[in-house]
């Protein structure tokens, strides 16, 4: 028996052997040209850091969900790169009977990945299904009536009173995806899965395997919007260069950057700021910093004492040195990944970016804070500081934060805990007081309304009426300098109440293989029209 | 000797009972919601609610229970929340990655191991013992993490000999799958063949100091026989255990190599459903663990008899 087992040892360490010897063989890419691509073809793998939760458009909020989505599916209207609102299924819009209507035409021979042609019905039937299944649809289109397909080209919604409807439209979270009105027959509010995910966009579904790998494939029919002269945002002239897009979920950091350095990855999200001395230092791969990505918050508990107080919440802000918590998540020494900014948007996001109400932000006065403190009545309770090591990032902002406080006399308790725990836990709005998180960039203030309004779960117990009407005035349909004097107001009122603590930017490198051309990062998702894999 | 395994394999079904019941427990107290996964932080009242009534989690937690406990006897284990398959369609499709994973892992493992632990005992307290000690320690107290990522810079990222990560099925080529296969299989395989080796030191030790071996060596048989025919193979009971604890940790999901190297098989499933909380797929694997785990112990108390006929199970 021993000789036996020996004999199979030997053969199966040969076999290893065997495989030492043999080199990977490249397989090159079948290409062509193309004025727009310069190289088409080939497949473009991204190493992702997450996995999406579902790739139906309309159910998540996630971002991993959002990543996906933008190749697949359009929608009505979407961003441009300077946060502007576009068409994008639209040919054209009028609003009319003082913003209690507006009828979109649609344009002519769009076609889905399922060969059918677009009209006004998908849109109708998409938009009602959104209402029902999108998280927080019902809160953001509350003045929404009907919507009616006038005719196979144009559809009309009716408001009962007139809100920033574009915005909304354009918002992709989640995405106001327009699918077969088939489809969403067949699915109604069930999850669409699998070949079903027909959208009209550059990228047709064409394998999830859950964990292991997205495959989209190039949809041959996509006619790229000619409005456009190039790309922009999440629209624009949009064309599909590679033949196919893999978007492969690699969690662990260092299996990305070890992909991307022997090429098996074209493109690597997220990658640590530790590792980006040995990318650059490899001319075949360039490092991007996303601008703008997370904004770091604190959010708080509002409803547990001794957070009820202004003046504690007051003392929280005084006793940070927003720098220097910055600087802790960026390991000290890469200025370029952070930001001091009190700002909820982004300064990128000129519309909306304001320092209103920030005078005591970044002002660290410790004798200041404990004034405050004794102002507050505060005597040594616990306050406990949630967070998690799923974003390092927001663990090691934890960290400075919490030494800092520390040092004002607060007695911070942190509890960590992983990511879905720490959802669950904030969300059940008991036994916590500081909740460590992190913003994606909001495309527009009526975002903002579910962590600031009154009753919303993610304001955690947060409720001021004044701010409640300047929420529902800045989701008008006003004009855009009108609403930006009121977002003003609001970012004050942030500060004035403390409702959270916007600490700062921290922006994350990814990188790239020097073979793909055309690559320009924006927001939190990845875009992969309009580039190309030259070799 | 059917009779010993059959009434073992009957045991199967409390410990399934047992496992089931104890791990929907352990599970649904677990903090962590499967809805805010899906849903996002900004998760609002009413979407969490819609979530829970679709994945029929608004239900009371004994009605649940029963549900999984009538579909498991059916041998229904239930719907993944988020793969869009039945958890036994999972379980199914990871399997046959973490069986080759093993079936390399551990050969390599006792291929190194055995002879190391062997070569340990013939000279105790030799620098031959104290290298192979030293090679032992080192492999079994480094952590697999580390072994794989120096794995991956060196003979993927340096040497470009191997990729750093997915898996091929051995129906596309075995060529392919062993390259996928070879760096995770060499990770875990070392950690595994330090354990083996100490295991085997010390039983050969104990062996080589029995009177047997002193009368084998007295009556001048050579020093190859009376090592493996009468040391080893008295020696090899409780390498055998360990032999069967190995491919038991190895079947049961080698986590964080499936993870580091993208290995969809069942540790990569656990550690994705731990993260979102698909509270079927993690019941499903802590069945199937268990079951692996007794299965693998009958095997195990078979080979006890068939190495050492003195053993019966009556």
């Amino acid at each position: 028996m021993i000789l036996t087992r020996n004999a199979l040892l030997a053969t199966a360490l040969a076999l290893s052997v065997g495989a030492l010897l043999v080199a990977l063989s490249p397989t090159a890419p079948t290409s062509a040209q193309s004025p727009e691509c310069g190289v088409t073809g080939g497949t473009i793998v991204a190493a992702m850091s997450t996995n999406p939760p579902t790739l139906d458009p309309m159910l998540s909020t996630t971002t991993a969900s959002r990543q996906v989505a933008v190749y697949i599916f359009e929608s009505l209207v979407t961003y441009d790169e300077t946060y502007a609102i576009i068409p994008q299924l639209a040919a054209s819009w009028t609003s009319g009977s003082n913003g209690l209507v507006y009828t979109f035409k649609l344009r002519s021979g769009v076609k889905f990945h399922s060969g059918q042609t677009l009209t006004a019905a998908d849109v109708k039937a998409s938009f009602e299904r959104y209402l029902k299944v999108a998280p927080g649809a019902l809160q953001r289109f509350t003045g929404f009536k009907s919507v009616t397909a006038v005719d196979a080209l144009t559809v009309r919604f009716e408001l009962t009173k007139p809100f920033s409807f574009l915005p909304n439209l354009a918002i992709p979270s989640p995405l106001f995806a327009v699918l077969p009105k088939t489809i969403i027959d067949k699915y109604g509010e069930k999850e669409v899965r699998g070949q079903d995910l027909v959208g009209t966009g550059p990228y047709k579904f064409a394998e999830w395997r859950p964990d292991v790998a997205i495959r989209l494939a190039k949809f041959a029919d996509y006619r790229p919007d000619t409005r456009f002269a190039g790309p922009t945002g999440f629209g624009g002239r949009r064309v599909a260069c590679a033949d196919q897009i893999g978007l492969i979920p690699v969690v662990e950091a260092g299996s990305r950057v070890a992909g991307l350095l022997t090429g098996a990855y074209d493109f690597a999200e997220a990658v640590p700021i530790t590792s980006v001395p040995q990318l650059e230092a490899n001319k075949e791969i360039d490092v991007e910093i996303v601008k703008p990505k997370w904004g770091i918050v604190d959010e708080l508990n509002h409803g547990q004492p001794p957070m009820d107080k202004l003046a504690f919440r007051k003392a929280l802000v005084a006793a940070l040195d927003m720098g220097q918590v910055l600087s802790a998540t960026s390991f000290g020494n890469r200025p370029e990944y952070i930001r001091v900014s009190p700002s909820i948007f982004f300064p990128e996001q000129k519309s909306w970016y304001t320092t209103a109400g920030s005078t005591m932000y970044n002002k660290p006065d410790l004798a200041q804070a404990k004034r405050l403190l004794a102002e507050a009545g505060y005597n040594n309770e616990s306050i406990i500081y949630l967070t998690n090591q799923n974003y390092d990032w927001m663990y090691k902002a934890s960290l400075a934060m919490a030494a800092q406080w520390q040092r004002a006399g607060i007695n911070i308790k942190i509890e960590l805990m992983d990511w879905p725990s720490q959802i669950q836990r904030a969300q059940s709005l008991k036994g916590w007081h500081i909740n460590q998180t992190g913003w994606s960039p909001r495309l527009d203030p009526l975002q903002t309304a579910v962590s600031l309004k009154c009753g919303s779960l993610s304001a955690y117990n947060y409720c001021n009426r004044d701010m409640d009407q300047l929420l529902d005035q800045v989701n008008t349909d006003l004009p855009l300098k009108q609403r930006q004097a009121i977002w003003v107001k609001i970012q004050q009122m942030v500060w004035d109440d403390v409702s959270v603590i916007r600490v700062g930017d921290y922006f994350e490198p990814e990188a790239i293989r020097s073979s793909l051309k055309g690559y320009r990062p924006f927001y939190v998702i990845p875009r992969f029209w309009n580039v190309s894999k030259g070799r | 000797m059917s009779r010993y395994i059959l009434q073992r394999l009957i045991l199967l079904i409390p410990l399934w009972v047992a496992v089931g019941v104890v791990s929907f427990f352990v599970v649904h107290a677990t903090p962590g919601d499967p809805a805010a996964a899906f849903l996002g932080q900004e998760a609002q009242f009413e979407s969490k609610e819609a979530i829970y009534r679709r994945l029929g989690l608004d239900k009371p937690l004994y009605v649940q229970l029963a549900n999984w406990i009538v579909g498991a006897a059916h041998g229904d284990l239930g719907q993944s929340f988020f793969l869009g398959r039945s958890v036994s369609d999972a379980l199914l499709e990871r399997l046959p990655v973490t069986f080759s994973l093993t079936s390399l892992a551990l050969p390599l493992a006792t291929a190194v191991g055995i002879p190391l632990g062997i070569m340990a005992a013939i000279h105790p307290n030799s620098w031959t013992d104290g290298l192979t000690t030293s090679v032992a320690l080192f492999g079994l107290s480094v952590p697999e993490f580390v072994t794989g990522m120096l794995l991956i810079f060196f003979f993927a990222v340096q040497l470009g000999w191997f990729p750093v990560g997915g898996y091929q099925p051995l129906t596309k080529g075995a060529v392919p799958w062993l390259q996928h296969l070879t760096l995770p299989a060499l990770s875990l395989g070392l950690m595994q063949a330090g354990l083996l080796a100490r295991i085997t030191r010390a039983s050969m030790l104990q062996v080589l100091d029995s009177d047997y071996i002193r009368t084998a060596r007295a009556k001048g048989l050579r020093e190859r026989v009376v090592l493996v025919k009468h040391a080893l193979r008295n020696a090899i009971i409780s390498i055998v255990t360990v032999i069967g604890l190995a491919f038991t940790i190895l079947m049961s999901g080698a986590f964080i190599t499936e993870t580091l190297f993208q290995l969809p098989g069942v540790g990569n499933l656990a550690v994705s459903a731990v993260l979102r909380r698909d509270y079927p797929v993690i019941q499903g694997e802590l069945l199937l663990i268990s079951t692996i785990v007794l299965v693998v112990n009958i095997l195990v108390d078979v080979a006890y008899s068939y190495l050492n006929p003195t053993i019966t199970y009556s």
